[in-house]
């Protein structure tokens, strides 16, 4: 299942979980910790932020296809029953 | 397990740096108002006052036996006075009471951390409290009350589902980041940072559809 990495690839991808968990921690701080609008501006940072690692993975070949659909199609059933939950008001 | 010794330090000088700056520097007191901190707190006080009022008794407690037993109830954690309490202020369950009541202390104390409360004036405290409860001033409640009510309810619930689906979105924007976390390689750390992205993705969302109810109700009122 897992493919085999190169000392300099696991490295690369052991320091984009460093800075994925820090980018997690920053996020969850600017929610718990300030008032709480969140900006177009900084989704459009997080969105390009992910996106230069998800180029730097895929230059590195670090990206698993197989763990990639697995968790798509799970954040996909969970965005789907999150869609789908109930709401404490009807609409009548 | 150097990458754990890397992480575990990352993570204590990221926290570490940001306890720093915060604090140093207070939020602006103007945006008080819009803070979901505070919105759940006035939501939470409005809950007590609203069956405070409701509740009509015989056995109404007098001022100094009211501090009394509060000073016992809290101090020294009696039972008996955290009972009377709660009940003279019409909670038939005196866990909901003090659950309120420790959840208001820890709403005031992230304020006070994030606001600095104690050198703002009175008056702007309660200037924020009236921006958020919508008190308008007169000549504005007159122009409001004609307003026909059929049309504040559709509204409300227009602004509501709007609300929701802002968090809907944002959910699914959190997604971006889970999958990106797993689709690195079948590793036990992909996994870790899978399931604690979705838990914070999770509870934001928790949060966002209380503030949305919050605000649902402050708008029907």
């Amino acid at each position: 299942m897992n493919q085999e990495l190169t000392t300099k690839q696991k490295n690369v991808r052991n320091l984009i979980y460093l800075v994925m968990l820090l980018l997690l921690i920053f996020k969850y701080l600017i929610f718990k910790y300030s008032v709480l609008i969140p900006s177009y501006l900084f989704q459009v940072l997080e969105i390009a932020f992910l996106c230069i690692i998800f180029l730097i993975a895929k230059k590195n070949n670090i990206i698993n296809k197989t763990s990639s659909v697995f968790y798509l199609i799970i954040a996909i059933v969970f965005i789907t029953l999150f869609i789908f939950r109930n709401s404490p008001i009807t609409n009548n | 397990m150097k990458l754990a010794y890397i992480l575990t330090i990352g993570t204590f000088l990221f926290l570490g740096c940001t306890k720093e700056n915060s604090t140093n520097k207070k939020l602006d007191i103007s945006l008080l108002h819009q803070d979901k901190d505070f919105v759940t707190l006035i939501s939470e006080a409005n809950s007590i006052i609203d069956t405070s009022l409701n509740f009509t008794s015989g056995n109404l407690l007098s001022e100094i036996e009211f501090i009394n037993h509060f000073k016992k109830a809290v101090n020294e954690n009696d039972l008996n006075s955290r009972k009377i309490i709660s009940s003279s202020l019409g909670f038939k369950n005196d866990t909901v009471f003090w659950n309120k009541r420790n959840y208001i202390k820890e709403k005031i104390n992230l304020l006070n951390y994030k606001y600095d409360l104690t050198n703002i004036s009175q008056f702007l405290i309660s200037d924020a409290i009236k921006k958020q409860l919508n008190i308008e001033p007169f000549n504005q409640i007159n122009s409001l009350r004609n307003k026909s009510n059929a049309l504040e309810g559709p509204n409300c619930l227009q602004q509501f589902t709007n609300c929701r689906d802002n968090v809907t979105a944002a959910f699914a924007f959190d997604q971006v980041q889970c999958v990106m976390a797993g689709s690195l390689g079948w590793t036990g750390l992909g996994l870790l940072l899978f399931a604690a992205c979705e838990a914070s993705a999770y509870y934001k969302s928790y949060v966002g559809d209380r503030t949305c109810l919050i605000n649902y109700n402050i708008c029907l009122k």
